[in-house]
């Protein structure tokens, strides 16, 4: 089954790791992740003067699993830029519009949210 | 970006309040996939249901008043809006007043129009 994940929820909360451990669940049993849709305050998973503290490691294991599975992490652009994330994001992570995200979700079998 | 080719059904709940950061996103989303020529419904549910109501003061938070963007949806063919009536009933609000039509719905009508949802998108 092709899964997209929309996380709008701080990084630094326990929501934010459950849906790190639902896509590696997913992909383990062969199911595909088309993408992951980052909006409110969950864009703040790209803060690049953020170090990646190692209690909720949120990007660093985003960024392993992206790489590993070829799995695009889109930023929304608005909600970005309300929170002062800008050109150039950290590496690993796209801005992107909410298009994208309805294009996606139209082209994968569940949109599962975690807020 | 590539357009979607067949239509499909997307449905949006809003259970955030209408002062917040997150409703203005919902509002974004809702309008986006609408231009992207989705079939979408948009359903208030707990905290979402004040969005519609009539006569909030958002001003008094310094906060944006959202409701006058609700309205505009039917401008843009989104005409499928819901309110859930045991929202209304747990916050003992009976009186009908609307900033703009919406039909109220049952928990087991919206059970239905959940099962017929390609994606169910929620804020």
């Amino acid at each position: 089954m092709k899964f997209i994940l929309h996380i709008l929820t701080s990084p630094h909360l326990c929501v934010a790791q459950n849906a790190i451990r639902f896509a590696r669940a997913a992909l383990k049993q062969q199911h595909q992740i088309t993408g992951v849709f980052f909006s409110g305050e969950a864009v703040q998973v790209a803060c690049m003067n953020e170090s990646l503290p190692e209690d909720y490691p949120t990007a660093k294991n985003w960024l392993a699993l992206a790489v590993e599975y070829e799995i695009p992490l889109w930023l929304c652009v608005t909600a970005s830029v309300r929170r002062g994330i800008e050109e150039p994001v950290r590496e690993g992570f796209i801005l992107s519009g909410l298009g994208q995200l309805m294009t996606a979700t139209a082209e994968s079998d569940r949109l599962l949210t975690f807020l | 970006m590539k357009m979607i080719n067949t239509q499909k059904s997307f449905l949006f709940i809003i259970r955030c309040t209408p002062f917040s950061a997150t409703a203005k996103e919902a509002l974004d989303a809702v309008l986006v996939a609408g231009a992207f020529n989705q079939k979408v419904s948009v359903l208030f549910l707990q905290e979402g249901i004040y969005h519609l109501l009539k006569d909030q003061q958002p001003e008094l938070l310094q906060a944006r008043n959202i409701s006058a963007s609700w309205r505009a949806l039917p401008l843009y063919d989104i005409d499928r809006i819901y309110v859930c009536e045991y929202s209304l009933a747990q916050r003992s609000i009976s009186e009908e007043k609307w900033v703009m039509p919406i039909e109220l719905l049952s928990v087991e009508k919206i059970q239905s129009l959940m099962a017929e949802q390609h994606a169910i998108f929620t804020y």
